[in-house]
């Protein structure tokens, strides 16, 4: 529970990052990097469920106050937070880790963490953008933007994580 | 009863789910934007807050270019009341209030942006956002110190506009991805067109004044079937690196709509 209340002054602090840095930076239209999706993907695989829902509705009912579009980040935040239990059962293996520990870089290996990450953000890319772009858009388009962003997004998560690996070694 | 509480225990992060996920989506796809509208004018006072904080901080970055450009405008609103003073002409049609864009968006589908005007300064809903050279947006909601618009940059905007050569009045509309772009739809085939013609505003919408420069055209096609063109139009201001705008208080609109 120690863990939980950390997340959720963790929240805010990404949703600010989100809106204040990364949604001005974005150099080509193609390129939209959504780092706050590392707090959904490291959640412990034994985090209570409905927990997961409610705090995935938060920060997305958050960024959609700032960005103006009611409903956009919050259904596909909770969308994924709803999926991410699943994809736990399929991409980790089992025994492999504590479920009580954190899904990091750290304790999953970059292996594991890369395939589990990138399919969590490949899956929410697609919702999200498929959803803002809902009527009048290429396929093409969708696809090249869904594709180039989920690579942005997990390089960052990645650098994100790495820092927090050498804080705790310090 | 039993049984109710027992298949609530089992399918609850299901139902959970189903509950949170039809609400959001209810709210995203739903054409009543009274509820929505609701939400953003509450919160709207703090989100303003804190991009304004952060916009103070961001705007020493392009002050000496910034100061260039309003020199400039100056120099020009300054020759403007001289010739009006030499022709007697005091009927005003409108005022302007200036304001500072606090948040931007070029990049989504439905673009808004955050200025830093409100109730207190007299922007009421419905006003339009313009600079020297483009219009930027329509007031949709406020609150005591901010005010948000719906930029041009956004699927349900369209803006009344005339070719100026041919004189032939149309709308134009953001329908594409690219924030330099616009497309105009409604100008019939006979009329005369060619590239780099320019663009303005035409006063019909009464929220505009008339003869603002907005773009030049790029591009364009006779259409087969209808009998218009199909035109593009590069836009003279680029929306992303704007922080200077004016609101426009149109003193005739409520007269004009009276009729």
């Amino acid at each position: 529970m120690k863990n939980l209340t950390k997340y959720l002054w963790l929240a805010p602090l990404f949703v600010l990052i989100q809106i204040l840095l990364l949604n001005n930076v974005q150099f080509i239209n193609y390129i939209n990097p959504l780092v706050y999706l590392l707090l959904i993907i490291t959640l412990p695989q034994d985090t209570v469920k409905w927990f997961i829902i409610l705090y995935a509705f938060l920060i997305g009912i958050l960024l959609d106050i700032f960005e103006g579009n009611i409903g956009l980040n919050s259904s596909s935040l909770v969308f994924i937070a709803f999926i991410s239990t699943y994809v736990h059962k399929i991409m980790i293996p089992k025994n492999s880790i504590d479920i009580k520990d954190k899904l990091t870089l750290q304790t999953l290996g970059l292996k594991t963490f890369s395939v589990y990450a990138i399919s969590i953000i490949f899956i929410h890319h697609l919702f999200l953008f498929s959803l803002e772009n809902f009527s009048n858009s290429s396929i093409l388009f969708l696809l090249l933007k869904v594709f180039l962003s989920t690579i942005t997004t997990f390089i960052i998560i990645l650098i994100f994580q790495l820092f927090a690996y050498k804080v705790k070694e310090k | 009863m039993r049984n109710l509480f027992l298949f609530l225990k089992k399918y609850y992060f299901i139902l959970l789910f189903l509950f949170i996920e039809s609400l959001s989506l209810y709210l995203y796809f739903s054409n009543h934007r009274y509820q929505k509208s609701k939400i953003l004018s509450f919160t709207q006072e703090y989100t303003g807050a804190i991009y304004n904080y952060y916009s103070n901080i961001s705007e020493y970055l392009n002050l000496k270019k910034e100061n260039k450009f309003l020199k400039k405008e100056n120099a020009k609103l300054y020759s403007m009341i001289s010739y009006e003073k030499e022709n007697n002409n005091t009927n005003h049609l409108y005022n302007y209030i200036p304001a500072r864009i606090i948040n931007n968006s070029v990049y989504k589908k439905d673009n808004f942006i955050v200025i830093n005007r409100g109730r207190i300064d007299g922007v009421k809903e419905g006003m339009g956002i313009m600079t020297d050279n483009g219009i930027i947006g329509i007031i949709s909601s406020i609150s005591n110190n901010y005010s948000k618009a719906i930029s041009i940059l956004n699927s349900k905007s369209s803006v009344s506009i005339k070719h100026v050569k041919s004189n032939q009045n149309g709308s134009l509309k953001w329908t594409n991805h690219n924030y330099m772009e616009a497309e105009i739809n409604d100008i019939p085939n006979h009329a005369n067109i060619s590239l780099g013609d320019t663009i303005q505003s035409n006063g019909f919408s009464s929220i505009f004044p008339e003869n603002i420069n907005i773009g030049t055209i790029i591009s364009y096609n006779k259409g087969n079937e209808n009998g218009l063109y199909n035109i593009k139009v590069k836009f003279l201001c680029d929306m992303n690196n704007i922080t200077n705008v004016y609101i426009i208080n149109s003193l005739h609109k409520k007269e004009i709509e009276e009729l």
